[in-house]
């Protein structure tokens, strides 16, 4: 905990020391404020459940008289619950050390909540798409790179070249940035677009989820 | 209540299950026809690979099958798995439950939450189990510090904690010693009796099941090679162990196909029954007999006849 505590302090110094010296609005250091919270408190679990499917331990997560989505759904918010606000805490502490005007709006929980789910669904389908791989771990990578650029971790979608519109339609900035920037003062109706993309990902694991426990269950790795 | 009373616990009707591999299609099941009602107890045998874990898994509703189908208490195990996890316990030999950084306790009510239990009835549940399975010693260690033998009781009791009416048991005594299985068969005998808790068990350690289960299914590549009576499976095989007492060394030479210990006491045989009278004649040539005991083979002899076969 004490490295994790680290590495986020580290992380929100050298943003907050860069962003602080560039005369930025005031909004941007409240926004990467809660998105480096975000993207740095959410638990990855994909490569867990991953491992689990492959060492067929999954058949024992199954066999429950619990829905194992909303069981790993507990799991994931538990340990989220736990880190996100530390991070939150120790970006506070930097940008009160530093003295910075950053500050987060009455919306930040909602957002950061949603922000939550939709990360939980979208680390899930991710899962279920590596269960045929057999070395996942530059999915894995590429997975975080599109989570740092197309989730606007560092750099606000108003600073990208050209017009930002296009990536705000798809599920990353639904994830990180538009929770975010409702969080640092940006109007909450934008927080619709994440729980319409929560929607469209529920209805997409309903679909999936049961195809790939099949799929597992066809090749005998459960 | 009634209906659950008509219907068997169990029923599997032409299952057949194909893992299809990168290297190529395995065929785990094949037509596997039985069923079990409450109170019954089916022993899984079969060598490696025979399909007794791919069985018990697609009646978890672990493994969906693409032949036939599976029903417990007349529902699809694969489609109501959930539900249906509720009403049986499950061990998977070789795979644990427990959460190693908690205790057995705290592993216990843990697992009883999951399933509804709370409050003075968790907490007598688990005293239950515990005492059943030995386990009150270890309560307060934690899951990563026991033994493979204390793993399998706990993995055990989580499976018994909450009154399962079902109880599919893959490979559950690896890792305990002789007392500990006895232990063990005694208790799965209560439930089966007492309480009506049905059983299927498949397991290598056959020593003292006989006792406990009264039916057999035997598993061959997949297929059903045998299902009955136990005591039907034994008979088939057409010998008994006969040991033959002296009072003193005997004299003359025995039949070669038998074995000669204590200096010449003790002789013992696989003999035919039939050939058992005349068996006996030449033992009385041969000196004073003083104790002539009869044997049926032990279950691990069927099986290995049935695996050599």
């Amino acid at each position: 905990m004490a490295l994790y505590l680290g590495y986020t302090l580290i992380v929100y110094v050298v943003l907050f020391s860069l962003w602080g010296s560039l005369e930025a609005p005031p909004w941007v250091l409240g926004y990467l404020w809660a998105a480096e919270a975000l993207y740095m408190g959410v638990p990855r679990f994909w490569s867990q459940l991953h491992q689990e499917a492959r060492m067929g331990e999954l058949a024992l997560r199954l066999a429950l008289p619990y829905p194992f989505v909303l069981l790993r759904f507990q799991r994931y918010l538990a340990t989220a619950l736990l880190q996100v606000p530390w991070v939150v805490a120790v970006g506070g502490a930097v940008i009160w050390a530093l003295g910075l005007p950053a500050s987060l709006s009455l919306w930040s929980l909602p957002a950061l909540t949603l922000g939550l789910i939709l990360n939980f669904l979208l680390e899930l389908t991710f899962a279920l798409l590596t269960f045929r791989s057999t070395s996942p771990i530059a999915l894995g990578v590429l997975l975080e790179m599109l989570r740092l650029l197309g989730g606007a971790v560092v750099l606000p979608l108003e600073f990208w070249p050209g017009s930002g519109a296009l990536l705000l339609l798809q599920p990353l900035a639904a994830t990180f940035y538009l929770p975010a920037r409702v969080a640092a003062g940006g109007e909450p109706v934008w927080l619709l677009v994440t729980l319409g993309w929560i929607l469209v990902f529920l209805g997409l694991l309903a679909r999936l989820f049961p195809r790939a426990l099949a799929a597992l269950s066809e090749r005998g790795e459960v | 209540m009634i209906h659950d009373e008509i219907k068997p616990v169990v029923e599997a009707r032409g299952l057949g299950v194909t893992f299809r591999r990168a290297k190529g299609e395995v065929r785990a099941l094949r037509g596997v026809t039985f069923s079990l009602g409450p109170g019954e107890g089916l022993a899984l045998l079969g060598g490696n690979g025979a399909g007794k874990s791919t069985l018990i898994r697609v009646l978890a509703g672990i493994l969906l099958p693409q032949e036939g189908e599976a029903r417990l208490w007349g529902l699809d195990p694969w489609r109501f798995r959930t539900r249906l996890a509720q009403r049986y316990g499950l061990v998977l030999g070789g795979r644990s439950r427990l959460s190693p950084l908690l205790s057995v306790e705290e592993n216990l009510r843990l697992w009883g939450a999951l399933y509804g239990l709370a409050g003075a009835h968790a907490k007598r549940r688990i005293q239950e189990v515990a005492e059943a399975l030995d386990l009150t010693p270890i309560l307060g260690v934690a899951a990563s510090r026991l033994s493979l033998g204390q793993r399998n009781r706990a993995e055990l009791a989580l499976a018994l904690l909450p009154e399962p009416e079902l109880l599919l048991l893959d490979e559950p005594f690896i890792g305990l010693d002789a007392l500990g299985r006895k232990s063990v068969l005694n208790l799965l005998e209560t439930l089966k009796v007492h309480r009506g808790v049905a059983l299927i068990l498949a397991s290598h350690e056959l020593s003292g099941v006989e006792g406990v289960l009264e039916r057999a299914l035997v598993l061959r590549r997949g297929e059903v090679a045998f299902l009955g009576d136990l005591t039907a499976l034994r008979r088939g095989l057409d010998f008994r162990h006969v040991k033959v007492l002296f009072h003193e060394p005997f004299r003359g030479n025995p039949p070669p196909w038998a074995t000669v210990s204590e200096g010449g006491y003790v002789l013992e045989a696989k003999v035919s029954p039939e050939k058992i009278p005349g068996f006996l004649s030449q033992m009385l040539a041969l000196g004073r007999v003083r104790e002539v005991s009869v044997q049926e083979p032990s279950l691990e002899e069927v099986m290995e006849v049935w695996l050599r076969t």
